[in-house]
């Protein structure tokens, strides 16, 4: 599902930051795989790759059997609407619209109607606990309701991969452990490769794979 | 793209950010509005003067006589003299090809005391006048008629008075057509009532302060002895007309042995070159209007450029949040391109209701008789204006949404999600 072939990744600037120096690492669908590394491990940098978020120098990186290098914005974003489910550390929920419109938006791009697609967005609120909640909007929301939100807004685009950036990073331990059962749940139901970056050792030993990052090369890759 | 849910979504995002979009809309409105009033309402004052002036089809010369500054034929300079009402018809005879008409107008020294028949008293100047006064003064008549020829010709004890005389001797609302006015120990039968249209042009004084009386009669009254203050020619406009004029000044100075150097003795005023005068100030001032008026339109939409840019700035994060959910980079575009016209277009169509409502509003007030004393028209619609300024508001929203927008999304995405520079 996703390969890396010695990716490199150098942020230009005055002194140039080489962020990545060669990384080889293979996923295979259905896997629920967790990077670990210090911050400046260029952990999140990675995963931003993955998902088509950024782009990368040296290399190939493949996405579903398709080399991804070269395509075009437009082409990006067809990919990204295909294949990929986002969960941010901050949520990134867009702040003017309530939870059932922010899960339903990636739908609207879709070209889904709108009443089909509040239907569906109603659905996968149902699925995080949070149906209740559809008329909040995100500030009279929780952080851990927040990232429900965000996550049943990564369902709703129906990917084969959900790439989480520290989907953890800002909650309460009671919280994380909610959503990681959330996200266990989803992996072992729904067969979606599933990617986390995390510090937090109490969240990958949860994965089922642990690969470790250490100043822009990969040092472990361990199955638990 | 651009079905109901496409807008649906861009109205939901526009007023979900009331105060921004508010912000940024009344720059255009005002910009709009105003460019609309502006020229519509000087089109108005353009009318006024220029329809009254546009209906007269021939030159008046008017030529008051000065004292003489050259000696000439024998006679030294500092000459008093002047044209004589029989002189009109010698002129009219000389230069009968191209000269309508010829009249003459004194005015008689100091003001006159006035009295009608009910004992009201009052003070006016006295005008003398031929019924061909009439031609190029801009007056109308409230009541009752002019001056006629035969008044002229017998001599008639008559007068015309002027809408300001006639109100406070006889009072609002009542035709003194008919009635006695006494000037002095003479009297004189009330034929009609006068009223100027346009106050800009004055010969000698503003006929609403005047009575006026037929020149043969206050000749005989008041030992004029035939003297003209100002005598005039109503003349064709031909492609001859300066070379007529020149004819006709120099025959009036050979007539009176003045020289023909002598500038300084007679004074010449052209109807038509202060037409033309007036056609060009207000040509420059239609531009200056115009130009005023679209710099707002162009400021407010400025502001539209510079909200766009500060709230792109602003939604970054928002649009990159798009982004990654499946948005592609065109249908952003799109979407900032569409948010930015609606705000400006359905400002601008605001602040063009409004302004064309202010247009309306005047007009009615110019029919109903607010003129301004005939110096204000009926506005127009600036119809030319009002297509131009749509046409502006359409290129300028739509640049000042695509030029931010087309910028942002060739970040990459996490970029945008970062939320920083």
């Amino acid at each position: 599902m996703i390969d890396f072939k010695g990716v490199h990744k150098t942020y230009p600037g005055a002194e140039p930051l080489h962020v990545l120096k060669g990384i080889d690492l293979h996923i295979d669908e259905g896997e629920l795989v967790s990077i670990m590394g210090a911050s400046g491990s260029g952990k999140s940098t990675m995963l931003n790759i993955m998902g088509i978020l950024d782009s990368y120098d040296d290399g190939e990186y493949h996405l579903a059997g398709q080399l991804i290098k070269g395509q075009s914005r437009m082409e990006q974003s067809r990919l990204r609407n295909e294949l990929i489910g986002y969960i941010f550390q901050r949520y990134n929920l867009i702040s003017f619209k309530n939870a059932m419109e922010n899960v339903a938006l990636p739908l609207y791009y879709r070209g889904v109607n709108m009443r089909t697609r509040n239907r569906m967005a109603m659905e996968y609120l149902e699925r995080v606990g949070l149906a209740s909640h559809w008329d909040h909007l995100p500030n009279q929301l929780s952080g851990g309701q927040q990232q429900r939100v965000a996550i049943a807004r990564a369902l709703a685009m129906r990917p084969k991969i959900i790439l989480a950036d520290e989907p953890t990073g800002a909650l309460d331990s009671v919280t994380t452990q909610e959503v990681m059962n959330l996200l266990k749940a989803l992996n072992s139901e729904e067969r979606l490769t599933m990617v986390i970056v995390t510090h937090e050792a109490s969240i990958s030993e949860q994965t089922h794979r642990r690969v470790r990052l250490s100043d822009g090369r990969i040092t472990d890759d361990e199955r638990l | 793209m651009f079905g109901r849910d496409f807008w649906r979504e861009i109205w939901y995002t526009i007023s979900k950010q009331k105060v921004r979009s508010l912000l940024t809309a009344f720059g255009v409105f005002w910009g709009t509005f105003m460019l609309v009033v502006v020229v519509g309402a000087f089109s108005g004052l353009n009318h006024g003067f220029m329809g009254l002036m546009s209906t007269m089809d021939y030159e008046t010369l008017l030529m008051s006589p000065k004292l003489t500054t050259i000696p000439y034929k024998g006679m030294s300079n500092s000459r008093e003299w002047t044209i004589k009402y029989d002189d009109l018809s010698v002129i009219e005879k000389r230069f009968h090809r191209n000269v309508r008409m010829c009249g003459g107008i004194s005015m008689i020294p100091g003001k006159k005391r006035l009295a009608s028949v009910d004992g009201k008293t009052g003070f006016a100047k006295i005008q003398c006048v031929m019924p061909s006064y009439f031609l190029p003064i801009p007056l109308k008549m409230t009541s009752g008629r002019f001056i006629n020829d035969i008044d002229m010709l017998q001599k008639r004890r008559v007068c015309v008075i002027g809408a300001n005389v006639a109100a406070r001797l006889f009072g609002d609302g009542i035709d003194p057509c008919g009635q006695q006015l006494s000037v002095e120990q003479f009297s004189y039968t009330i034929v009609g009532v006068v009223k100027k249209t346009n106050s800009t042009v004055v010969v000698i004084d503003n006929e609403d302060d005047l009575v006026l009386l037929p020149f043969t009669t206050a000749d005989a009254v008041y030992k004029l002895e035939g003297k003209c203050d100002v005598a005039y020619a109503l003349m064709d406009m031909t492609s001859t007309l300066d070379r007529d004029e020149k004819e006709l000044t120099a025959f009036v100075r050979e007539m009176h042995n003045v020289s023909p150097d002598d500038d300084y003795a007679i004074e010449l005023v052209s109807m038509q070159d202060y037409v033309k005068q007036w056609g060009l100030v207000f040509k420059g001032m239609n531009i200056l209007t115009v130009v005023v008026g679209a710099g707002m339109l162009v400021a407010g939409i400025m502001g539209i450029f510079n909200i766009m840019l500060i709230s792109i700035r602003e939604r970054r994060q928002e649009l990159g949040i798009r982004l990654s959910l499946g948005s592609n980079p065109h249908g952003i575009v799109w979407q900032v391109v569409c948010e930015s016209l609606v705000l400006t277009l359905s400002a601008g169509f605001a602040g063009l209701l409004s302004g064309l409502g202010v247009i309306t509003v005047m007009r009615r007030m110019v029919e109903y008789g607010m003129n301004g004393g005939g110096f204000l028209g009926i506005p127009q619609i600036p119809f030319g204006v009002t297509v131009a300024s749509l046409v502006l508001m359409l290129i300028g929203g739509t640049l000042a949404g695509f030029l931010p927008a087309s910028k942002v999304v060739e970040n990459e995405v996490i970029d945008l999600l970062s939320k920083q520079e």
